[in-house]
């Protein structure tokens, strides 16, 4: 069997002296679909930052281990050919004069746009065109990023991400500001991009981006986890209401979640 | 180059630098391992990236640095935070440092291989030395720092004397650069280091 994609054993990150992870114990298997859901602080997007190792777990505090695919010492660009990272930094960096086929090529070199240094290989532009199609935006192949809609940048850059065939995608709250058409061309788009089997980590604060290929849902508030279990029992009122601190109501119409 | 021109070199730099970058993640992953309490000092630390957070975290901080802009950068970063730093305009590269005793020395990019003599002495029994720097390896994908200025692949650990060495570790990181990193603790037996702490 794979080794697991992540295994979280009595992870702490500190920022500025406190936990924004808390002991935390997370397993995520390869192939595995997962939200992982809470508010505003809870600390999802350090998550993203320690499995990508933007930041390490905090030293001092009692056994600890992190480990993506079974190791736990990682050299970067190693990792990051085999995780398909989308985090609002990226899609900033990515908003430029670059066209949407120099964005996705630029996935190859881990750099933003493609520069004179950069040898693009014929098979190269085809995996790129092969990506934007896969993301329904291969008409815009020549259109300059910095004059797309905020849904087309988006699905550019989750092509940029995924043009090195990463193993597993992570997208970080991946439909922040979109509006209904940009939300559900990005949502249909990541639906088709997890039936090969490629595992995906979908951190959110909202259940409008849960599509129904994810079948496990974490829930996380103050840096720990209160829930985790499969999409229909974590998705209800209880538990819910725990994680967000209010009321919460839910509805499900085929497939596609709401609270309010 | 002359002392002179070294500070003038670095001058220019510093003044050019808008906001000094956040701490290193690895620096920030010792939160919970270093002293709260004591002195420390940043070793030709520039505008203070370290020095701000070990004062921060309660810790009597001296950045010393040849570049008196880093360090008038610095002073005023201290002063926006209410943070109390003392800034030491010197050239380490024919000083010996600053006299101790210190509970932590930080010194992460700066390369002067006769200081590593002096770590020691400069610490605090139980004091703790943090070190990280680029490695030749850093010259596949950068062509800053040049050769001279680069630890060979796997020095690091061997220019430690007298410490413990409690975390060694060499590769490819966040930044994208290459970098040996090591922490290492003034008269600390193995045994008295957290277990987890010690990964070599």
């Amino acid at each position: 069997m794979a080794d697991p994609l992540i295994e979280f054993d009595r992870v702490t990150v500190l920022r500025n002296g406190l936990p924004a992870l808390d002991r935390l114990d997370l397993r995520i298997e390869d192939g595995e679909r997962v939200a992982v859901l809470g508010p505003n602080g809870a600390g999802k997007s350090t998550l993203v930052d320690a499995l990508t190792r933007a930041v390490y777990p905090a030293l001092g505090l009692g056994p600890t281990a992190l480990r993506i695919y079974g190791r736990d010492r990682w050299d970067v660009f190693e990792l990051r050919s085999l995780l398909g990272i989308v985090t609002h930094t990226l899609v900033r960096d990515c908003t430029g004069p670059h066209t949407a086929l120099e964005t996705v090529l630029s996935g190859f070199f881990g750099s933003v746009g493609i520069w004179p240094h950069h040898e693009v290989t014929a098979a190269m532009r085809e995996s790129a065109r092969a990506a934007l199609r896969s993301l329904d935006i291969a008409h815009l192949e020549d259109e300059r990023v910095d004059r797309m809609s905020s849904g087309e940048v988006r699905r550019a850059v989750i092509a940029r991400a995924l043009v090195h065939q990463p193993r597993a995608l992570v997208l970080d709250e991946p439909t922040v500001s979109l509006d209904i058409r940009g939300r559900r061309e990005l949502l249909t788009a990541m639906r088709g991009l997890v039936r090969d089997g490629r595992s995906l980590v979908l951190v959110t604060h909202t259940l409008d981006d849960i599509i129904p290929e994810i079948d496990r849902v974490v829930t996380l508030r103050d840096g720990r986890i209160l829930h985790d279990g499969p999409t229909r029992e974590v998705l209800r009122s209880g538990p819910l209401s725990e994680v967000f601190g209010v009321d919460v109501h839910v509805a499900e119409r085929e497939g596609v979640w709401q609270m309010w | 180059m002359t002392a002179v021109g070294d500070r003038e070199k670095w001058n220019a730099r510093y003044r050019a630098e808008e906001a000094p970058a956040p701490p290193s993640p690895f620096l920030t992953s010792l939160d919970a391992l270093l002293p709260r309490r004591g002195r420390a000092l940043d070793v030709a630390g520039g505008t203070g990236r370290h020095a701000l957070w070990l004062a921060r975290r309660g810790l009597e901080t001296t950045l010393a640095d040849v570049s008196d802009v880093a360090l008038e950068k610095a002073a005023a970063g201290a002063r926006r935070e209410g943070l109390a730093l003392a800034t030491l305009a010197i050239d380490l590269q024919a000083s010996p440092l600053p006299p101790g005793p210190w509970d932590v020395i930080v010194c992460t990019y700066f390369l002067h291989r006769p200081l590593f003599a002096g770590f020691p002495a400069a610490l605090a029994p139980g004091g703790w030395l943090v070190v990280t720097h680029a490695t030749r390896s850093n010259l596949q994908r950068h062509d800053r720092p040049g050769p001279e200025y680069l630890l060979d692949d796997g020095e690091l650990p061997a220019l430690i004397r007298g410490l413990t060495v409690i975390r060694s570790e060499e590769g490819w990181v966040e930044s994208g650069r290459h970098e040996a990193r090591l922490v290492a603790r003034k008269g600390a037996a193995l045994h008295q280091v957290p277990a987890e702490a010690s990964i070599g």
